[in-house]
């Protein structure tokens, strides 16, 4: 079912290779990112998949040179948008590339829409900026946007402002505000995260229609492993700063082969999931920026942890079929998963 | 039945929204509309509903950080809602409450050992350095280190500041925990250490708990008994189990299918979730939920279902309960 | 436990090791600034000026008619005043009064203003009845209030602080207000009262010290703005008596001469500036390391 889906041809829409970001100078410097590498593939949907400060985030700022240059460095031997180079690009040119070439959604759509001007407005503007269209044309646009992103009675939502619309309602004008110059990437940063589960059904289902009708490649970055389970296509687990497993979704659901993803699934309280009323916890707290131990900052809360983890750095290790995970005790994870129920399910 | 610790009959709460130039508010929206809901001792009761259902509302009317403008709440068998503020001080230390957000509910200018002293300072009459014994017993009990004591909300980890939470609201030795969003501004990791915490503390101390939270699978595993809200009304009550694996009332199934789990089947599929939440400011007449149900009739928009029985205990408020209404039943 | 364990094992990790009260962090941080340090050394030097102004320099009230406008000497560096008085003398035992003028309507301000709002805020009735008063307050100026004063009771130094300090309040008790009001929404004053935190004790444990940042700022403004209406009342000749030194009164004095001795106006003038200046500084500085969202940045 999958598969129909899917629509790639095999054109690669994102490239980032070995992305490091350091924030500060010298003794002080905090790592960020350390070595992220990411490809998207055309209408393929990418989950970024992390906890608050792991560097989901992060990564996107970078890669869309949203970083204030004073206090962040980013040295990447590889930022490509399909043919164009954006490590090296000037502000002005990605200035021209975000929200036309690249659209991005957040996570508070009432923040992110400017309560003084009319959603038709909003969403018309950048195809003004960016296409030089004229404000009839654009309004225009925002029409045709607004019904593709299903809201109801469009023509009058075009002068609404954004307060006299529901959470679901801002959040999908923010999907049309996103993809009105028909980009090739949608960035999506944690859009459902402050909507409710009946909206966040809606939403997603949307973005996967939408990629599909318009076939775009999507970045989706989350924090739910259920939203992963029900939208992407890959999933990259990250970590403190570094993508600790990557692979189809499919793959990394059957073989889940890094400690710390191997402890989310079981952490989730699905049926049978529960041994004599207690979840599975993962030990310790999330480290902070700059605060993670060095090589697998992971092992301090690792239950598979060797000495070896704490000693060196773990280097993504093949598991077959795109799937690869930095973890020396990959083999140990998996065994112990084996009768997890959510690892069952996906067999 | 075992007598009720907490009984709930019919709580309404109404915020007036907006004023007048007369002073009269111009609206009044009800954020809880007419619930009845009791709690056994040593039960968890779950309740769960989307944002704007009210569910917080009740949780502070719990509380009695709130009152209805309507109904009455009896704590223990003695009226609980309409005090005073004297006659609530004295009794408050019997139910206590573990907030949504941990850094906030701590006051950023106190260390956490204050934060956790404070209802001993106020309750316990002990002394102060019986006072610093307690607290560094309750901090072990959380799971909390002496070096976590001496620092402030914002230097600690969210999950170590829920821990403190946790610490104050059981320092008074309470019966009635309510736990309003306790794991759901946490990140995931750590969302189960505090659910085991909060499982372990209520069997421990042999609390009655009521869990409020928009995380159903959360709930489901928490929760002896749960009570599904939409728009201020109790629209399903009963089982855990029962809820979650035979829901009932059309909303109860429309938010159970909407949950993602991290599962094969859910890959690709189109939630059966139809329109918008109204307007609480104006709710649909009749039952609050016809707007959406797919299987409405019209008097739905004239009558108001009342939470009928569906088993011994399990009560769900739709006027098409036990019909046929040729839809399949869906479960999470 | 295991758990707590790990958790120390991680703390090691850390880099901080002495951990103190955010608030005194940022201040502490703020003070190592070079424009801070240049503005707290001038504040200092006027302090001193005040204090040791009697040792430093003449008597400020000496009439001498026979040395009237005299230029600059070794013994009266800054010349002589129209009446023979030694200006260096007066502009130095000026700063007395500004000083006294700006601390005491600083306090005079805060204390009611703090007290007023609190109640206002957390007293619904009551505290409708009281904006209305500081509302009506909000009407009168400042310096009609002072004549006014001035015309009624004894002029002098304690009438002039009344008179500034009054107008002073009603800004101060309207910030007081709207920041317990959003205080009061605080989940930890929730939190607190569910706890059985009440009365008094909420307002001394919770409420006030989350208050207190942004009025110590507004009383740095309070006494900036007080000591140049203490100079324009003073000016006006409905501040201070006559005798009392003041940077106003001699700067109303230097007006008569001002296209002769134009420097009789430039001494106290500058001082006054000066002051101004430092103590506006200081309390952006002390806006911005109080500021919560910079503390939270500091730690």
């Amino acid at each position: 079912m999958t598969d129909t889906l899917r629509m790639q041809t095999g054109k690669t829409v994102l490239d980032v290779r070995n992305l490091n970001l350091t924030f500060g100078r010298g003794d002080n410097a905090l790592h960020a990112l350390d070595h992220v590498s990411l490809s998207v593939q055309q209408g393929e949907i990418l989950s970024l998949v992390g906890e608050s400060g792991c560097g989901k985030s992060a990564t996107m700022m970078a890669i869309l040179g949203l970083l204030p240059k004073r206090a962040a460095t980013v040295r990447a031997d590889a930022i490509r948008l399909g043919e164009t180079d954006l490590a090296g690009a000037s502000q002005r040119q990605l200035r021209r590339i975000r929200g036309n070439r690249i659209g991005m959604i957040f996570q508070d759509p009432m923040t992110s829409l400017n309560p003084v001007h009319t959603v038709g407005f909003q969403i018309g503007e950048a195809v003004r900026e960016h296409r030089g269209a004229s404000r009839a044309e654009a309004r225009h646009q925002a029409l045709r946007m607004l019904d593709l992103v299903r809201i109801p009675d469009p023509a009058r939502r075009l002068d609404a402002y954004p307060h006299e619309l529901s959470g679901g309602m801002r959040q999908r004008v923010m999907i049309a505000m996103a993809l009105v110059c028909e980009p090739e990437l949608l960035i999506a940063d944690e859009p459902t995260t402050a909507l409710d589960v009946t909206v966040q059904a809606q939403i997603m289902a949307l973005v996967d229609e939408l990629r599909v009708e318009m076939g775009m490649s999507v970045v989706l970055i989350t924090h739910d492993l259920g939203v992963v389970a029900a939208t992407a296509d890959r999933v990259a687990v990250m970590y403190a700063g570094r993508i600790v497993e990557e692979g189809p979704v499919e793959q990394v659901f059957r073989r889940p082969s890094h400690g710390y993803t191997a402890g989310l699934m079981r952490s989730l309280p699905l049926d049978g999931q529960v041994h004599q009323g207690r979840l599975q916890e993962i030990p310790g707290s999330v480290p902070r920026l700059g605060e993670a131990a060095p090589n697998c900052a992971f092992a301090p809360r690792c239950v598979f942890a060797k000495p070896r983890c704490a000693a060196e750095v773990p280097l993504p290790t093949d598991l077959g079929g795109g799937h690869a995970a930095r973890c020396f005790e990959h083999s140990a994870v998996f065994a112990d998963l084996a009768d997890n129920d959510i690892v069952r399910a996906w067999q | 039945m075992m007598e009720a610790l907490l009984q709930i009959d019919g709580v309404s709460r109404e915020f007036p929204v907006g004023r007048h130039a007369t002073g009269q508010p111009r609206h009044l929206v009800r954020a809880v509309d007419g619930v009845d809901l009791s709690l056994a001792p040593g039960e968890t009761l779950g309740l769960v509903g989307e944002s704007g259902c009210g569910k917080s509302t009740l949780a502070r009317i719990m509380m009695a950080l709130d009152h209805p403008t309507r109904g009455a709440v009896r704590f223990g068998g003695a009226p609980w809602s309409g005090l005073t503020a004297r006659e609530l001080k004295s009794r408050r230390g019997r139910i206590q409450m573990i907030f949504q957000d941990p850094v906030a509910s701590l006051n950023p200018r106190m260390t956490a050992r204050a934060c956790i002293a404070e209802p001993l300072i106020n309750f316990s009459g002990l002394n102060r350095h019986a006072i610093a014994l307690r607290v560094a017993e309750l901090a072990a009990q959380v799971g909390l280190s002496d070096h976590h004591l001496d620092r402030f909300a914002h230097e600690l980890s969210g999950g170590q500041c829920q821990r403190v939470g946790i610490a104050r609201a059981i320092a008074a030795e309470p019966d009635v925990l309510i736990a309003d969003e306790p794991v759901s501004a946490l990140d995931v990791s750590i969302q189960a250490q505090i659910l085991n915490l909060l499982l372990d503390i209520k069997q421990r101390m042999g609390l009655a708990m009521v869990f409020v939270s928009h995380d159903l699978s959360v709930v489901r595993h928490v929760a002896d008994r749960t009570a599904v809200m939409y728009l201020g009304r109790i629209v399903e009550t009963g089982p855990s189990e029962q809820v979650f694996s035979d829901p009932q009332h059309p909303y109860t199934q429309m938010l159970l299918n909407s949950v993602p789990h991290p599962l094969p089947a859910a890959r690709h599929r189109k939630p059966e979730v139809r329109g918008e939440l109204p307007s609480p400011l104006s709710p649909p007449s009749g039952c609050h939920f016809r707007t959406r149900c797919p299987i409405a009739i019209e008097t739905c928009a004239v009558e108001v279902p009342v939470c009928g029985p569906v088993g011994a205990v399990h009560r769900a408020a739709c006027l098409r309960l036990g019909e046929e209404t040729g839809r399949d039943r869906l479960n999470g | 436990m295991a758990l707590t364990e790990t958790e120390t094992k991680i703390q090691a990790h850390g880099t901080r090791s002495r951990r103190r009260n955010p608030t005194l962090e940022s201040l502490a941080q703020a003070a190592r600034e070079p424009w801070t340090i240049i503005c707290v050394l001038i504040l200092l030097g006027f302090l001193a000026m005040a204090v040791l102004s009697p040792m430093l320099a003449g008597d400020p009230l000496a009439i001498n008619p026979a040395y009237r406008l005299k230029p600059p000497s070794l013994e009266m560096i800054w010349g002589t005043d129209h009446l023979g008085r030694d200006v260096f003398a007066r502009a130095m035992n000026g700063a007395r009064m500004s000083l006294t003028v700006g601390v005491a309507v600083a306090l005079l301000s805060a204390i009611p203003g703090v007290a007023i709002g609190i109640f206002a805020a957390m007293n619904r009735t009551g505290g409708a009845l009281v904006m209305r008063v500081i509302d009506a307050m909000m009407a009168i100026p400042a310096v009609l209030l002072a004549i006014a004063l001035a015309a009624l009771l004894q002029p002098g130094l304690l009438t002039l602080i009344i008179a500034i300090s009054i107008p002073e309040i009603p800004r101060m008790v309207r910030l007081v207000r709207s920041v317990v009001l959003s205080v009061r929404e605080q989940p930890y004053v929730d939190a607190a009262v569910s706890v059985g935190t009440g009365g008094f004790a909420l307002v001394r444990r919770h409420i006030l010290p989350n208050t207190i940042a942004p009025v110590i700022v507004q009383a740095t403004y309070a006494a900036a703005s007080a000591i140049i209406a203490s100079a324009v009342l003073s000016f006006l000749g409905v501040g201070t008596p006559p005798d009392v030194p003041s940077w106003g009164g001699m700067m109303a004095d230097a007006r008569k001469f001002f296209q002769f001795y134009p420097m009789l106006m430039v001494y106290p003038g500058a001082l006054l500036s000066l002051l101004v200046l430092v103590t506006n500084v200081l309390g952006d500085r002390l806006s911005d390391a109080l500021d919560p969202r910079k503390i939270a940045r500091s730690i």
